[in-house]
């Protein structure tokens, strides 16, 4: 695996779950929720949530690309992303499917 | 135009499923003839989820509010309280993925890489698999806002 895939492979699995823990913390927090709404140039909480996520992204993409070693850790990156977007996306739905069905 | 925006996205979303889809199976066949086919199916399922972002984000974050209205004051708020919310932001998941996969592709040679070829399949499936629920809950969204009219029309 090249140190591109290893770097931005972890970023992803990484930044999925930040994802998930940033919903959590928008939804249960109105501060939180009050400072993405103010926070320009969208002034709303999903575009600010979405261009966080891409930042976390990117940012430790290239940083753990830097420090990866070619040729190593070629099977678990594969595990491991996956694991992290069954939990992230299981995370988001039982959320929401928690909040939804308490205001039925 | 707002009718155009509209479409736009899901547009976009299909194109972005598709092009994974095509993905998936030039890498099942993965050798040095299909090379540049790989790379243009994994840049296509890139750009085309990019374009759902921006073309959803500005209908989402410019038009929604009124279609929220109505299906909260609907019989079926769970478009909205459930199938909405989960939506739009699951999809930052498939985003993430889909921008992953030209990178892993342009890093390995598919043709001689067992590893970067199973990275390749398990990500294009994930994202595909996400997105066609996304497509799903879009649809069901807009059921929401249906049943929320004919409801307003009714009384």
């Amino acid at each position: 695996m090249g140190n591109n895939t290893i770097g931005y492979g972890k970023a992803a699995a990484i930044a999925i779950l930040c994802n998930t823990a940033l919903v959590w913390m928008k939804e249960s927090s109105p501060a939180v929720m009050a400072v993405m709404k103010a926070t320009p140039p969208f002034h709303h909480h999903w575009a600010i949530h979405g261009v966080v996520v891409l930042c976390v992204f990117i940012v430790l993409g290239r940083f753990f690309s830097k420090r990866a070693s070619a040729g190593r850790q070629g099977t678990w990156i594969t595990t491991l992303i996956a694991i992290c977007t069954v939990l992230g996306a299981l995370g988001i739905v039982m959320f929401y499917g928690n909040e939804a069905l308490g205001h039925l | 135009m707002k009718e155009f925006l509209f479409l736009l996205h899901p547009v976009f979303g299909a194109l972005g499923i598709l092009s994974t889809v095509w993905l998936f199976i030039e890498t099942l066949n993965a050798r040095a003839a299909n090379v540049a086919r790989i790379w243009y199916a994994a840049i296509s399922s890139a750009l085309f989820m990019i374009a759902t972002w921006i073309a959803g984000g500005y209908w989402y974050v410019t038009y929604y509010a009124t279609d929220k209205a109505i299906i909260l004051a609907g019989p079926f708020p769970l478009a909205h309280t459930f199938f909405m919310e989960a939506k739009e932001h699951g999809f930052f998941i498939t985003l993430i993925l889909a921008i992953l996969l030209p990178i892993v592709v342009r890093d390995n040679d598919l043709a001689s890489n067992a590893a970067a070829r199973r990275l390749t399949l398990a990500v294009a499936a994930l994202v595909f698999l996400s997105a066609f629920a996304i497509e799903g809950a879009g649809s069901v969204i807009a059921m929401g806002v249906r049943v929320g009219l004919m409801s307003a029309g009714a009384h």
